[in-house]
């Protein structure tokens, strides 16, 4: 039962981030709300259950949205890593927190995936935090906050 | 069988306490799998790092072998160096050796004496008793009191001679006399080592016609020397001392502490000159 629950979030957030979030994007950046249930699911159900999630939930979006396949899991499997890092065994929910453990989920995130996505281009890696690491995280950030204030059980709610 | 289900436990424990690693550590795997089956720019750009980096290290791999090669072929040419430079040393002695002894052979050719050539087989070097030994003795017909010469001139007289080996005294010894005569203006004199001056001239007067170059041979009225074998050149002449004679020194012609093959003089052709007192 919880694994279609979290299956249908997952399909759910994929049609989200390739349909709807396209319509926000800032300069060219997008948030990513997939990224949010793969920290969702390792706050709530530990690095395992995330790691597989965040990877099979990245090949989808690598096959419908990114050009370099397998990318985005390999981003996705690291965001879920240290989301199961902070799950709720290890540190105690406030809102500073769950917003400190989207923060540094995303920025893992997006530092391995523009990393890898820039290579061979003339973007240097400073350049790349600037332009797209730190916006990128922090807009996932912002939508991590929207998403708490509608649904605040939902980042470190029930299993 | 407690022990065994500890052991076949562990390896499980050790799996899942550390299952967020193994999982992360397969995700990355087939992540990257599928990456790097991409013909996409950025992984074109990360298989030339790849290439490069590998060619680099190659490369060092190779100077590095090289390197090691380069020592070894180092040691071996130092090892070859030093082999031809022995060779070198004998082949260098072959041919000092080679002339010594063609100038021997010619010397042996022109000198009317009959010779028996000899080799220094050993060297007393003593201040006031210089000898040599040679290689030859009774058995050659070597006997005591024989000219010893080389091609330079006179080098001393036989000694003592035993049946394969004989001693020779050499010009430069204090007992050592010989009969001479200044070459060009037919001067006598007695030829004597001195260990303060070295090979001199004695017994010649005063008013006597001798002058620094001037050839001193052996003279005819030496009982033991051919005449005119070659002593030395007139070194200096002085006459600051009180007696009636001059201080005449000489160079010696036959360098003494280089001899390495000499002449025994077997037979002297008759001169019919009387012997003299001083050898």
């Amino acid at each position: 039962m919880r694994f279609v629950k979290y299956l249908l979030l997952f399909l759910s957030l994929l049609l989200l981030q390739t349909t709807l979030l396209p319509l926000m994007s800032i300069g060219g950046l997008v948030p990513d709300i997939v990224l949010i249930g793969v920290i969702i699911l390792g706050i709530r159900q530990g690095a395992v259950a995330a790691i597989l999630a965040g990877c099979l939930a990245g090949f989808a979006e690598d096959a419908f949205v990114t050009r370099l396949f397998g990318l985005s899991s390999l981003a996705n499997a690291f965001a879920g890593f240290v989301a199961g890092y902070f799950s709720r065994e290890k540190v105690k929910y406030n809102l500073q927190v769950t917003l400190g453990v989207v923060l540094a989920t995303a920025l893992v995130h997006d530092v391995i995936y523009f990393f890898i996505y820039t290579l061979g281009t003339s973007v240097g890696f400073f350049r790349m935090l600037l332009r797209y690491v730190v916006p990128t995280s922090f807009y996932t950030l912002i939508l991590a906050f929207i998403v708490h204030s509608v649904w605040p059980a939902g980042l470190w709610g029930k299993r | 069988m407690a022990l065994r289900e500890k052991l076949l436990d562990k390896p499980n424990e050790f799996l899942v306490s550390r299952r967020d690693y193994f999982t992360l550590i397969l995700a990355i795997v087939v992540s990257l799998i599928f990456i790097f089956n991409s013909d996409q720019p950025q992984i074109e750009a990360v298989r030339s790092w790849f290439i490069e980096q590998a060619a680099g290290l190659q490369q060092r791999v190779s100077w590095y072998r090289g390197l090691i090669g380069l020592r070894e072929e180092s040691d071996r040419l130092r090892q070859r160096a030093t082999e031809l430079m022995l060779e070198n040393g004998t082949l260098r002695e072959a041919l000092l050796e080679n002339h010594r002894l063609r100038r021997l052979l010619e010397f042996r050719e022109r000198t009317p004496q009959r010779l028996l050539s000899a080799r220094v087989i050993a060297k007393l070097e003593q201040a006031v008793n210089r000898e040599m030994e040679l290689d030859v003795g009774r058995r050659h017909g070597v006997e005591r009191n024989m000219p010893v010469v080389t091609p330079a001139g006179l080098a001393g007289k036989i000694l003592a001679v035993r049946e394969t080996t004989s001693t020779m005294q050499v010009i430069e010894n204090l007992n050592f006399k010989a009969s001479a005569r200044v070459l060009r203006s037919r001067e006598f004199g007695i030829v004597e080592f001195q260990e303060r001056t070295g090979l001199i001239l004695t017994s010649v007067a005063k008013n006597s016609d001798v002058t620094p170059g001037d050839v001193v041979v052996t003279s005819e009225i030496s009982a033991l020397f051919p005449q005119g074998i070659r002593i030395g050149i007139v070194n200096t002449v002085t006459d600051d001392n009180p007696s009636l004679f001059r201080d005449i020194t000489l160079n010696p012609d036959v360098e003494v502490s280089q001899l390495e093959e000499v002449f025994v003089v077997i037979s002297t052709p008759p001169t019919g000159a009387p012997a003299d007192s001083t050898n």
